[in-house]
């Protein structure tokens, strides 16, 4: 290479706009290093991974630190070579699989902060070091199902703010000048920490409430929906139902009451055992990522024996795809019309019986298997759903509170008149049934003055005592029990409404469960295990009912359900604080948040309602949005181009007075100082003094305080007077002259 | 991330772009209270040379109940004269071309050298307290300056923001063009020693050097006049006073208007003839000569009788640039001030001359120095755009004197020194003889 080549190489290479600040390295080194562990919780990266690339990145950073001022030519050659090699990697795992390019998008960036942490010499690759961190961090941040997740958030940004300190520092430092002296204090490392915690307390608490009210729009998904990104997938070996909770379970229902396992849903079975009595735990049992909230449903049970459902003995029918997802297709003789969908997704956090849970009613599925099974009582996973196990479904509904209660269309019996079987009830009951439903009432609204009843009358309580043996389970709850939980209310509701031909069915699966603003998960755990009630309504199809009382279909409050999720998020804070909290303290502090949430719901309800009667407010708002920032910035053009106006008083009389004497022919020049023109003009007005004048509008022009009003006072009052001397100066000049002048021009 | 947080229904890119977006609100907050409340005195000293720096003093004060953090103070250049928008702090790139041309790192410019806008970054100052910065600013043109602006400005402590404050501090800075100590101007030695310069030419009013008279000594007075024998019999200083201290004046004309081509060269013409004007003054005031000097605004002369060399600078400092015509009109518009006799240093840039018209507007035996300035060589681009002709031609073409009365012609080109090109003119006319350089 010539040496013209060689200079103008090296000279390319040459360090420049090198970054010796310590504390900067450290602060990117920290934000790098958390982002490169949250991946590891997510399940995203293997330990051996996070761990060899973190110890990796720390010597690259070490070094790049040592040799910043070396233009490490092979360090950049080897680090370009093995960026294309983890590029091609990427592409080739992308191209592989997928569906999810996410897991090999976060290994690309991985292997990119561990190469680049080894060429690290100016600030902005420490910048561009902290912008990859936030996007490591954002990609565990969609892996992530619990809210744990935002300890690692704080911890980054307790990383992530010194670094921006000390990379904004810098770079003023750089485009500034060193001042020949300067009496600025330094500043103490004690103060640079108490100020970086303010501000990251300040950024934290403004996020929260950023992130509190900001909307989650539900459009959804580029190409599919997420099913068990890790796991292989399995060959169908035929269906054998199997609850992991009660692995001896019968097909039928036992002579004696079912033994009951805390730790699972006796629900989720062939048949559902009213006499079963007991509590569950606590234990998570899944998380759901949702548009909408809806009750997860997991098995319907069609036929009543007086203590028991049980579903009928029958093949379940087989679906099987090559190419995902699948398509569940129902009776033809039971349309169904919706106006909403729903899109679900399940991350399993416990082992769950091979049902396949979905809101109802499931049209797409995607599940991690070449086969489902599909029969009266819903859809079946050919194995039992482990934990890990991921699958979404989307479901099309009616919102409940949209049916109209006047619907009349009684049913035609044909393939729903196992919905309407019941063995031979008693006369009170039956009685029941007539009486609280309204003579003439269209068939959902017999149905609806059931559930007003059941809500109504009874009371929910998981203290119940045994049912008698033979005794039939409704009429022991109506008439002795009076009280129940969820199992008991659904089994009367749906015997009620059959009694009065309204088909229903009694489903079991999880209510809703709390949902966590945070993750946007719904967390459902054991104890959310419900039953409900789901009847037919002819022109519509199945709708489900909430007989239970303390408990309500979750629907989309006045339109604004999953948009906006402030009022959830208040709502959590005031469920997490209060369990800190004292009982008193607890219920005072749960009003009001309570009392918050939904004076701020019904401000924004208020406000959409108002824009959906007033269409045009919308444009005036709009408009002024657009127009304030318009007119801020053209007050600050005009403030720009306006000369500086001064305000100061004593300036302001000395301007007004060189403008007075200016137009008297006393025409101050550029290059004169004021007590140079005065003087002058001092010089031709006989009697006038000045000085005293001049030396109040020099201490106002130059000095570093304000004059006193009296000073200023009287420097107006002596310039006043001296322009009616000079006026009368110049009137006395001017008569002279015009009497020279008639004297040789007579 | 809020697509990808929409797309991937993660509730945690939510939060994350909320968290984002807070930093930038807090950053865009923070900036805008940093600016506020602070208060700026400039102190420097109210003349300079042109050549010489001028050292500022920029006290700052915080009015408000929090410290501010990292804040740029950015001192204005008083010369600018862009509109002043608000400063943003940016590094010096390269283009692409200058790039690939030479890849080195772009210098930084001090303002002690090359001017511009000075920028200090004042890590802390804390609350209802202040600091001090002094810096030095070189490169500042003849002129006067007043309030220029200086901006406080800040990036909201992490740099997601940005906001900036102006101020303008009471500030007058008058820039005196630089002049050379003569040794030596013909024109204004021929009223010293007349027996040097042609007979034809000398003044009428006496014969030599001889005063008559001794008074007291003046502020201004040169040295030499000093009459040393009196001041030691009086014990105070008395200086001769020549006859012709009260006789012909100089009158120095200062060409300050605008014919063709940028303004802005023309700016640096006019600096130069202030420098030659500056020079002159400086010379015949200090050898005991009453100076007036001479300019147009618009269509009106604007005279200054020199009460003193420094008010001579000031007013040269103030000079400006006029829209105007030929020399020929402006000694037209000078004629009710020149009395015969009288001594004229004309200080114009080389352009072609009506000679006969010019002289027409001279009083009859007033003598003529011209001094030339050629403004291809203070050109910005070094063009001859507009000139149609160069000062070769101009001065060639006055090698025969081209009128009587015209005493000698200087030329001075940019990077030529001064006192050369006054104390040795190009031409002196004299026995009908000009004599060269």
């Amino acid at each position: 290479m010539s040496g013209k080549t060689l200079d103008y190489l090296r000279r390319l290479n040459a360090p420049r706009e090198i970054e010796d600040s310590r504390p900067l390295r450290i602060a990117v080194w920290a934000a790098v290093v958390i982002s490169v562990f949250s991946l590891a919780p997510q399940g995203v990266s293997s330990q051996a991974l996070v761990l060899s690339s973190v110890v990796l990145i720390s010597l690259g950073s070490y070094l790049s630190w040592r040799r910043r001022y070396h233009s490490n030519l092979v360090f950049k050659a080897v680090i370009m070579l093995l960026t294309v090699a983890a590029l091609v990697s990427f592409l080739r795992q992308v191209s592989m699989q997928p569906y999810d390019p996410r897991i090999p998008l976060a290994e690309l960036f991985v292997w990119v902060q561990v190469l680049h942490s080894f060429d690290l010499p100016r600030g902005k690759d420490l910048l561009l070091s902290l912008v990859s961190s936030l996007i490591l961090l954002a990609l565990a941040g969609s892996f992530s199902l619990s809210a744990s997740f935002g300890l690692i958030v704080l911890l980054w940004l307790a990383a992530a703010i010194p670094a921006l300190y000390f990379i904004q520092q810098s770079r003023l430092r750089s485009l500034s000048r060193e001042p020949e002296r300067s009496s600025a204090p330094r500043t103490s490392a004690r103060y640079i920490a108490v100020m970086l915690v303010v501000l990251m307390v300040l950024v934290s608490l403004s996020g929260l409430a950023v992130g509190a009210f900001m909307p989650r729009i539900s459009t959804n998904y580029l190409r599919s929906l997420p099913y068990s990104i890790r796991r292989a997938f399995f060959s169908s070996g035929g269906y054998d139902f199997s609850n992991p909770g009660y692995p001896n379970l019968p097909s039928r229902p036992p002579d004696s009451a079912l033994e009951m396992n805390p730790e699972a849903y006796f629900g989720f079975g062939t048949f559902l055992d009213l006499r079963v009595r007991g509590t569950m735990v606590d234990l998570p049992v899944m998380k759901v990522r949702s548009t909408d909230p809806a009750y997860w449903s997991g098995l319907s049970f069609q036929e009543y024996n007086g203590y028991a459902w049980v579903n009928p003995e029958e093949e379940p029918d087989e679906l099987k795809v090559s190419v995902q997802p699948f398509a569940i297709g129902y009776d033809a003789s039971q349309p169904h019309s919706s106006k909403r969908t729903i899109v679900q997704t399940y991350y399993l956090q416990a082992e769950q019986p091979n049902v396949i849970f979905a809101a109802w009613r499931p049209e797409v599925l995607y599940y991690p298997s070449d086969a489902v099974y599909q029969d009266s009582s819903g859809l079946k996973s050919p194995f039992t759903l482990d934990d890990g196990l991921v699958y979404s479904v989307i479901s099309r509904d009616m919102v409940s509170s949209e049916i109209p209660a006047s619907v009349s269309l009684e049913v035609k019996e044909g393939t729903l008149l196992p919905y309407l079987e019941l063995p031979q009830m008693t006369d009170r009951v039956l009685e029941l049934a007539d009486e609280i439903t309204p003579s003439g009432a269209g068939p959902y609204a017999r149905a609806l003055a059931i559930e007003e009843f059941l809500e109504n009358e009874y009371e929910y309580s998981l203290d119940v005592p045994p049912l008698p043996a033979g005794a039939d389970a409704v009429d022991y709850f109506l008439f002795e029990q009076r009280r129940g939980y969820c199992e008991h209310f659904a089994t009367a509701y749906a015997v009620l409404c059959r009694l009065v031909s309204v088909p229903a069915r009694v489903v079991t699966g999880y209510a809703t469960g709390d949902y966590n603003p945070f993750t946007g998960l719904y967390e459902v755990s054991l104890d959310d295990a419900h039953a409900w009630v789901e009847i037919y309504v002819e022109g519509i199809g199945w709708v489900t009912r909430e007989p239970t009382p303390s408990f309500s279909l979750p629907e989309a409050s006045q339109g604004i359900g999953a948009l906006w999720i402030f009022r959830d998020f208040f709502s959590w804070v005031g469920r997490n604080l209060s369990a800190l909290l004292p009982g008193s303290l607890r219920s005072a502090l749960k009003a009001g948040f309570t009392a918050v949430a939904s004076a701020a719901s019904a401000l924004v309800s208020g406000f959409l309602y108002s824009l959906s009667e007033a269409p045009w407010l919308l444009f005036v708002l709009v408009l002024v949005i657009l127009l304030l920032p318009l007119a801020w910035a053209a007050r600050k053009l005009r403030r720009a181009k306006a000369p500086p106006q001064t305000q100061n008083g004593p300036l302001l009389a000395m301007r007004d007075f060189l403008a007075a004497l200016s137009s008297l022919g006393f025409e101050r020049g550029r290059s004169q100082t004021a007590g140079e023109f005065l003087g002058g003009v001092c010089a031709v007005v006989p009697g006038l003094n000045l000085s005293g004048e001049l030396l109040l509008f020099e201490r106002a022009r130059y000095g570093r305080r304000p004059l006193p009003e009296d000073d200023v006072r009287r420097l107006r009052q002596g310039l006043a007077v001296a322009l009616v001397q000079v006026r009368l100066r110049a009137k006395d000049r001017s008569a002279r002259h015009d009497r020279k002048g008639e004297e040789t021009n007579p | 991330m809020v697509l990808i947080g929409v797309n991937a229904q993660s509730g945690w890119l939510f939060w994350l772009a909320g968290m984002l977006l807070a930093a930038v609100l807090v950053s865009w907050f923070i900036s805008l209270l940093e600016v506020r409340r602070l208060s700026l005195i400039r102190r420097h000293r109210p003349e300079i040379d042109e050549e010489e720096p001028l050292r500022v003093v920029l006290d700052i004060h915080n009015g408000g109940r929090f410290s501010r953090n990292l804040i740029a103070v950015i001192d204005e250049d008083p010369a600018a004269t862009e509109p002043r928008r608000r400063p943003r702090l940016k590094a010096k790139r390269k283009s692409l071309r200058e790039h690939l041309q030479d890849p080195s790192p772009p210098e930084k410019e001090s303002p002690v050298s090359s001017g511009g806008r000075a920028a200090f970054l004042v890590s802390r100052i804390a609350a209802e307290g202040g600091a001090s910065l002094t810096y030095q600013r070189g490169g500042l043109r003849r002129g006067i300056y007043e309030d220029w602006p200086c901006f406080f400005y800040s990036e909201g402590i992490i740099g997601l923001a940005r906001h900036t404050s102006r101020m303008h501090p009471a500030s007058r800075l008058v820039v005196l063009p630089h002049y050379a100590e003569l040794g030596s101007f013909p024109l204004v030695d021929s009223f010293l020693h007349p027996h040097k310069t042609p007979r034809e030419y000398s003044s009428k009013k006496g014969a030599g050097i001889d005063y008559y008279g001794v008074r007291e000594f003046r502020s201004g007075d040169p040295l030499r006049h000093v009459h040393w024998k009196t001041t030691a019999r009086r014990g105070e200083l008395v200086v001769r006073e020549f006859e012709r201290e009260t006789g012909t004046p100089l009158v120095v004309l200062v060409d300050n208007r605008v014919r063709g081509g940028p303004r802005a060269d023309f700016s640096t013409l006019l600096d130069a003839e202030a420098r030659l004007a500056a020079s002159v003054v400086h010379y015949a005031h200090y050898a005991g000569h009453p100076v007036t000097l001479a300019a147009f605004r618009g269509e009106v002369p604007e005279l200054y009788d020199v009460p003193g060399f420094r008010a001579a600078l000031r007013w040269l400092a103030a000079l400006q640039p006029s829209s105007g015509s030929g020399l020929e009109e402006q000694a037209e518009g000078l004629w009710p001030e020149l009395s015969p006799g009288c001594f004229f240093c004309c200080i114009t840039p080389a352009r072609s001359l009506d000679s006969g018209r010019f002289a027409a507007a001279l009083p009859h035996m007033c003598h003529t120095a011209l001094v030339l300035v050629d403004p291809l060589s203070h050109n910005g681009n070094g063009s001859s755009r507009g000139a149609g002709f160069s000062p070769e031609q101009v001065v060639s073409g006055l090698a025969e004197a081209p009128f009587a009365g015209l005493f000698s012609v200087s030329l001075y080109r940019k990077g030529d020194d001064l006192r050369k090109c006054l104390e040795k003119p190009l031409i002196i006319y004299g026995d009908s003889t000009p004599r060269g350089r």
